[in-house]
């Protein structure tokens, strides 16, 4: 497996505060990688580092063989078809529709007509789960499940390689956060993606991550979900076989069933 | 770079597709596809490289009828994620245009009754709340409303100075270059003093806070209403009008009239400078002639309209803010609504004041 997109001994520090000292992690190709940690961890903040939004103190970021930190423009745009990002409220164009939002980046960066670029669009929408209805609504009248679905069409309307879902599930009800997680399951299948999720969501990690990245005393601990189980670290050992997770864990999980679909 | 090419062999037309068929090559692939018109009797998918779902929806598009020939498992898949018919945005059922422009000017008088309609109700709410709170005066809530007083009276001391010295000074201006054309250039000392008293000095500042304390209500419960605050309230027995629209009031039927006062004596201090540098009178002449015309009536003609505005502003501004709606772009939009509202308001109420003052003869 080639990784996609590998951090090297990432440190960021605001004031004397250091959140990440030397962190390394890497995302290997049609993975799904969970990225977990408690709150203040920093997870957001390696998210932002990862997508070039803040620079670092120290280390590199190389996304498919580029380094992240000293991009010019031109690849910063090429960049951008590569990956997709879903923010944690979708954070959709307020002043637009949904079509509009998810036909924004295709008008962008692509030379397709009105016409077929709004037809994309609503494929696009389809995909993920929405109704041809939903095309008109603007991000204000979605409740907060389609909005993030509506989101995820848009980060997918470039047809990327790469998917970035800020806590994907989070405030969601357990029917939605668990179709949610199924449709991330079915879009990674089908169009090969590496996804990095960040969640709170013990369900999401169980059902659909392949590997979970933990972010511990300023660092990445990686594993299977098995092998965090096993680890001796006490504030692994508090994440991972708490009651909430052992509730998880008794639950028939329906992973295979659902990857293939 | 190539997307298709024709390998008819004996007859049966096969067409292949090559390159990549990615949302980057989308358009070029379009373009090939019209200069190929004739139809196929089979695609061949053997040469294909790289397929997303833009290059899947092309085919589907395109050849949706057609047998497709090696074509890889991946890329099967894929194909299978395509919906079989076209999309097509849900168009709203719209009618012709004379008709959609009656219907629209009939949405929007129906729109501007209910917003009088509500408008009127919402003052009556507000009213009903502040004649309780008069009633029993402990319910007054005096922490909020000192600090409605500073921050839409004290805070606003220097721009309303500023403003009410700046205009006396625009009208005694011009007022003079007029007069001496007719050598009658101390009279501009009444005209300045005159219209500062009975409307300019009040319009002025009720502008001004509109645009400055009236756009803040507006914003500020918005963001309350949206957020949910407004229920968090209701929730707790508190009553909404009661804890923000009511110390609003008060603070503003206080500093409207204290600060249209302040703009006055600015005013008057800037008509001074005026008439001492510019007309050469001397102050004591000054000092005589606003004697002579600023009278209790004049005063209390301007005075009377503060509190009138003060409502007026206090009522439309927090009226936008309770009845904020959707996302937070709105707060933007509801707070234009809320200053331009006002400010209009304020200037047909002051024209109703100058018709019912003439008609009595002031």
């Amino acid at each position: 497996m080639a990784a996609v997109i590998e951090a090297h001994g990432i440190v960021n520090k605001f004031g004397s505060q250091v959140v990440h000292d030397g962190l390394d992690l890497t995302l290997e190709k049609g993975e799904i990688l969970g990225l977990v940690g408690g709150s203040g961890s920093g997870k957001s903040v390696l998210l932002r580092t990862l997508l070039g939004l803040h620079k670092p103190n120290a280390g590199t970021v190389i996304v498919g063989g580029t380094d992240v930190s000293d991009m010019d423009d031109a690849q910063k745009k090429e960049m951008a078809k590569k990956w997709g990002v879903l923010f944690q409220d979708g954070a959709l164009f307020s002043g637009f529709n949904v079509l509009d939002n998810i036909s924004l980046p295709l008008r962008e960066h692509t030379d397709l007509s009105e016409k077929d670029i709004k037809s994309l669009a609503l494929f696009k929408l389809h995909a993920v789960g929405l109704k041809p209805e939903t095309a008109t609504k603007k991000p204000s009248e979605l409740s907060g499940g389609m909005a993030k679905r509506a989101g995820i069409a848009r980060s997918l309307a470039l047809d990327p390689e790469i998917l970035f879902l800020d806590e994907p599930t989070a405030g969601l009800d357990p029917v939605a956060a668990a179709a949610f997680d199924d449709l991330i399951l079915q879009l990674s299948h089908v169009l090969e993606l590496s996804v990095l999720i960040i969640t709170h969501d013990l369900d999401t990690l169980v059902n659909v991550c392949d590997r979970i990245a933990m972010i511990i005393d300023k660092k990445i601990v990686t594993g299977t979900i098995e092998e965090m189980m096993k680890k001796d670290h006490p504030q692994i050992k508090e994440y991972f076989q708490g009651t909430r997770m052992r509730a998880v864990q008794n639950e028939p999980a329906h992973k295979n069933a659902a990857g293939a679909a | 770079m190539e997307f298709l090419e024709d390998r008819t062999s004996q007859g049966h037309s096969t067409l292949a597709l090559k390159g990549d068929w990615t949302v980057g090559n989308a358009a070029a692939i379009e373009a090939a596809v019209h200069s190929h018109d004739r139809k196929p009797a089979e695609i061949d998918a053997s040469s294909l490289g790289k397929l997303d779902t833009a290059g899947a929806w092309l085919i589907q598009k395109y050849f949706s009828k057609i047998k497709i020939a090696n074509m890889s498992e991946r890329q099967q898949t894929l194909m299978e994620f395509v919906p079989d018919e076209q999309l097509e945005p849900a168009r709203k059922p719209g009618a012709i245009w004379p008709v959609q422009f009656f219907i629209n000017v009939g949405k929007r008088a129906v729109d501007a009754c209910t917003f009088l309609f509500s408008l009127f109700s919402f003052l009556g709410e507000v009213f009903i709340r502040l004649f309780r709170n008069l009633a029993q005066p402990s319910h007054f809530r005096l922490p909020a409303i000192t600090r409605h007083i500073h921050e839409t009276g004290v805070q606003a001391l220097p721009i309303i100075g500023l403003l009410g010295f700046g205009i006396s000074m625009v009208i005694s201006y011009q007022g003079a270059t007029q007069l001496k054309k007719f050598g009658a250039d101390i009279f501009t000392i009444d005209l300045t003093v005159i219209s500062l008293l009975r409307e300019m000095a009040v319009l002025t500042t009720a502008i001004m806070f509109a645009g400055r304390s009236g756009s803040a209500f507006a914003a500020e419960i918005g963001v309350m209403k949206m957020r949910g605050e407004v229920d968090a309230l209701k929730t707790m027995g508190l009553d909404p009008i009661e804890t923000l629209v009511v110390p609003r009031l008060i603070a503003l039927l206080i500093t409207l009239p204290a600060l249209t006062f302040f703009a006055t004596l600015v005013g008057l201090v800037g008509c001074g400078v005026m008439s001492v540098t510019q007309l050469d009178l001397p102050m004591s002449t000054f000092l005589a002639r606003v004697h002579e015309v600023a009278t209790p009536e004049m005063f209390f003609i301007g005075m009377i309209k503060a509190p009138v505005f003060a409502l007026l502003i206090t009522a439309i501004c927090a009226y936008q803010g309770i009845n904020a709606k959707g996302s937070a772009e709105n707060v933007g939009k509801l707070t234009t609504l809320a200053v331009v509202q006002s400010i209009f308001l304020v200037i047909m109420a002051d024209a109703l004041f100058s018709i019912i003052f003439a008609k009595m003869g002031l």
